[in-house]
């Protein structure tokens, strides 16, 4: 059952690895649906191109909406959800039969959704189906079949964990830290799926008419509490991952296991019912159930990412310095090993997450400034800062190690892989900074003509927008390459890269661990430092926000 | 024999019991609370529709 | 390490100067924020109304005619202007794609602005101002609007709402 890695050392149990591989590989597929999909979409809201008609541009909207956040980052977590609890563990796969049903029912689900939208051409719903807008059956289905996969996937994490912890296969203290930050992220998989169950099976029935009708509140209100806590799966998985690139790239760790593994704590506690933050200007009575649910638990879940932001780089940070770069306050970031694309792909990652997506995302969710952005491009701004200049972004390079470590091939096209995460990384961060400029400026999302042709009346947006416009198209043909690029390298090394014999024959290392080292005084200066700024532009941007909502109407 | 580790030490190393704190405070203070709040929503008052659409 | 279980005694290892400072710091920022936006419903302005009631879309109808035959001032496009009286209640319809009524108001005036859906979700979005509300067949929502600047506004809708939905715009007035 079992083969000992010769690079690692760890004991693999061969069942799981047609599983890791099999997940990989249709994330990666449906990353390429996302992608092509995206370009479409961008060349349409440029009105200067204005590509596709109105009907194919909200269809086109529903597939990349579900294949971009849905499908590819699914079905890569579910890679890496095996990944962790085996491998990691040096333990074995619970049931992996069990497994490749969980495989089937999620493929089969995508390709019953994607059906519905490209062929009954009666699912033009977008990712959030709003009732009383009514989709095609198949629709609700497929979706149902894929969350019941992802649901027995997430099952098996449990299973495997609580099996490794019975046979200790990983000596007797606690799981390591990459494979406790993906429970974190199972626990909340269950949590979104359970909601996801609630939401989806009733408007499945009301699709079929066995239910007469479905209050629109009430579906946005539980639709939520499965739609953002899926997107805080993938946070705590990216997370997770950041702490295993850190010690693959530099061999670091976070200086403080307590610290890091409270912070994962404090989003089980409070990461979920800050799904509240997609209703705080809706008809919902109640100030005090806005507030406490939105500020994550009165804030105690973004304190937990303000943590893993001074833990994951003063991990780096530490182990750099204990190699000898103890110069100054950034030596040990200048001598960071960027010609790793895994590495620099994670510190783009942190960056995009941060600066873009965390700053927008605490004023989107705060129940008044929410005034400002709601339903504007601020809010798919905010969200391609965090989910594809972050999480997309990391996932894309913890895959660098996963080729050769995993499919056992040589990357191909590695001078192109080098230069791949600044090539997203870039155009991503261009594209959320001109959304979110454009939703600043009230532009909407999801808005096929903002000349409002058609109707009653004309409206013009300030005629910046104009050039804003051009950074989005910038950005986002610069991110289009950027991700075609990662999937030609994936491609054409699984596929048809050159086998990889053994340790020497890694393009890129697993690092050693530097000696341990006894420090005084601050652990990290140098993140201690970029936290500071971070927490400056963070203050700078809300007070601008309040600024600005104070001279708008007075409202009550 | 070692001393007990603390509640918190023992509490992160218990998956079950971390699922289940997670999703119940999750439950309570967004959905039930929530529901409970849209689904009380009053009707409008009787006196003020007849205010709109009487006369004067 | 990440692919090793903690060393022993990671439960009592002593948290460093830097992440203690930056722990306290963010502490201090979360607690900051949550009273922010809690206190905020006392001393600002701008806070989402929760003056919510649950009504159907005949009653609202009926309701919106009656006080637009009311207040009703004028026509434009074929849509009733309405101009509502300082103090007083407007009715703001929603419909797959139309705003219906033309509101005139007055600067530095308070209205109740009761607004619903006749059919689907939408996205109430008042330019160039910037401001964001959603709005939902079934329920009236209720806002103590005053504007506190004159000209000519419009309402787009921001919520998809069918293939028209950019043809969603309505408009409102306001006077010195």
């Amino acid at each position: 059952m079992f083969i000992k890695c010769d690079i690692t050392g760890l004991n693999v149990d061969r069942r799981v690895v047609p599983l890791i591989k099999a997940n990989a590989i249709v994330s990666v597929v449906a990353l390429l649906i996302g992608v092509v999909a995206a370009l479409l979409l961008v060349l349409t809201r440029w009105q200067v191109v204005h590509l596709l008609p109105m009907d194919w541009y909200y269809r086109i909207l529903t597939l990349h909406g579900l294949t971009a956040l849905v499908v590819w980052i699914v079905f890569w977590e579910m890679a890496g959800l095996y990944f962790g609890s085996t491998v990691a563990l040096n333990a074995r796969q619970v049931a992996p039969g069990l497994g490749w049903l969980a495989f089937v029912l999620m493929v089969v689900g995508t390709a019953l959704v994607a059906y519905a939208v490209l062929f009954t051409q009666r699912a033009d719903v977008l990712f959030t189906s709003y009732a009383p807008i009514k989709a095609h059956p198949i629709y609700y289905l497929g979706i149902i079949l894929f969350a019941v996969g992802a649901l027995t996937v997430a099952g098996l994490f449990f299973a495997n964990i609580l099996t490794a912890k019975k046979e200790k296969t990983y000596g007797d203290g606690p799981l390591p830290v990459f494979t406790f930050g993906l429970l974190a992220a199972a626990i909340i998989t269950a949590g979104t799926l359970l909601s996801g169950a609630v939401i989806y099976i009733p408007t499945f029935l009301w699709s079929l008419g066995l239910i007469d009708s479905v209050d629109s509140l009430v579906y946005k209100m539980i639709f939520w509490g499965f739609g953002h806590s899926s997107q805080q799966i993938n946070v705590t998985a990216m997370i997770a991952v950041w702490y295993l690139v850190a010690f693959l790239t530099v061999g670091g760790t976070t200086i403080n296991e307590k610290v890091t593994r409270f912070a994962f704590l404090f989003y089980l506690i409070g990461i979920m019912l800050a799904s509240a933050h997609h209703l705080l200007t809706d008809p919902v009575r109640s100030a005090s159930w806005k507030v406490f649910n939105t500020s994550y638990f009165m804030y105690i879940a973004v304190l937990a990412s303000m943590i893993h932001a001074f833990a994951v780089p003063s991990a780096i940070e530490s182990a750099q310095r204990r190699r000898g770069f103890t110069k100054g306050l950034f030596d040990w970031l200048k001598n960071a090993p960027w010609g790793n694309p895994a590495f620099s792909a994670v510190f783009l990652g942190i960056l995009n997450f941060g600066f873009i997506g965390g700053i927008t995302g605490v004023i989107n969710g705060m129940e008044q400034t929410n005034i400002i952005v709601h339903n504007t491009l601020a809010i798919p701004g905010h969200f391609k800062g965090t989910v594809v200049g972050g999480t997309t972004l990391t996932f894309m390079g913890l895959t660098y190690y996963l080729i050769p470590l995993i499919f056992r091939k040589k990357i191909r096209f590695f001078g192109l892989a080098k230069v791949q995460p600044w090539l997203f990384g870039i155009g991503i961060a261009l594209l959320a900074v001109g959304f979110s400029t454009l939703g600043y400026l009230g532009v909407p999302r999801r808005h096929w003509d903002i000349t409002f042709s058609g109707g009653p009346f004309t409206f013009t947006f300030p005629p910046v927008i104009d050039l804003f416009w051009v950074i989005v198209v910038l950005g986002g043909l610069i991110g289009v390459i950027g991700a075609l690029a990662w999937i030609l390298i994936v491609v054409a090394s699984v596929f048809f890269g050159e086998p990889l014999r053994s340790k020497e024959d890694m393009q890129i290392p697993i690092a050693d661990v530097p000696p341990p080292a006894e420090h005084k005084g601050f652990a990290a200066p140098g993140t201690f430092t970029l936290t500071l700024i971070f927490l400056t532009a963070f203050l700078l941007f809300t007070a601008l926000n309040w600024g600005w909502l104070s001279v708008m109407w007075e409202v009550k | 024999m070692e001393d007990k580790k603390p509640f918190l030490e023992r509490f992160l190393d218990n998956p079950i019991g971390l699922l289940i704190m997670s999703l119940g405070i999750f439950a309570i203070s967004y959905f039930i609370w929530g529901i409970i709040i849209v689904l009380s929503t009053p009707p409008l008052p009787e006196a003020f529709k007849i205010s709109i659409l009487g006369g004067e | 390490m990440a692919l090793n279980v903690p060393a022993k005694g990671w439960y009592a290892t002593k948290v460093a100067k830097d992440e203690k400072s930056w722990i306290v710091i963010s502490v201090i920022a979360a607690l900051a924020l949550f009273i922010w936006m809690s206190a905020w419903h006392l001393f600002g302005k701008q806070n989402p109304p929760v003056s919510v009631y649950t009504t159907t879309p005949d009653e609202f109808y009926r309701l919106a005619q009656a006080n637009w035959q009311k207040y009703k001032v004028g026509e434009e496009e074929g849509i009733p202007v309405v101009a509502p009286p300082p103090g007083g209640d407007v009715f703001l319809l929603a419909s797959t794609w139309r705003w219906e009524p033309v509101i005139k108001l007055k600067k530095d005036q308070e209205y109740k602005i009761h607004i619903s859906s006749l059919d689907i979700v939408h996205g109430f979005s008042l330019q160039p101002v910037n401001m964001n509300f959603q709005i939902y067949p079934h329920y009236d929502y209720v806002f103590t609007f005053k504007p506190t600047s004159s000209g000519d506004f419009r309402i787009i809708c921001n919520e998809y709402c069918g293939y028209g939905h950019h043809s969603m715009i309505g408009k409102i007035i306001v006077e010195e």
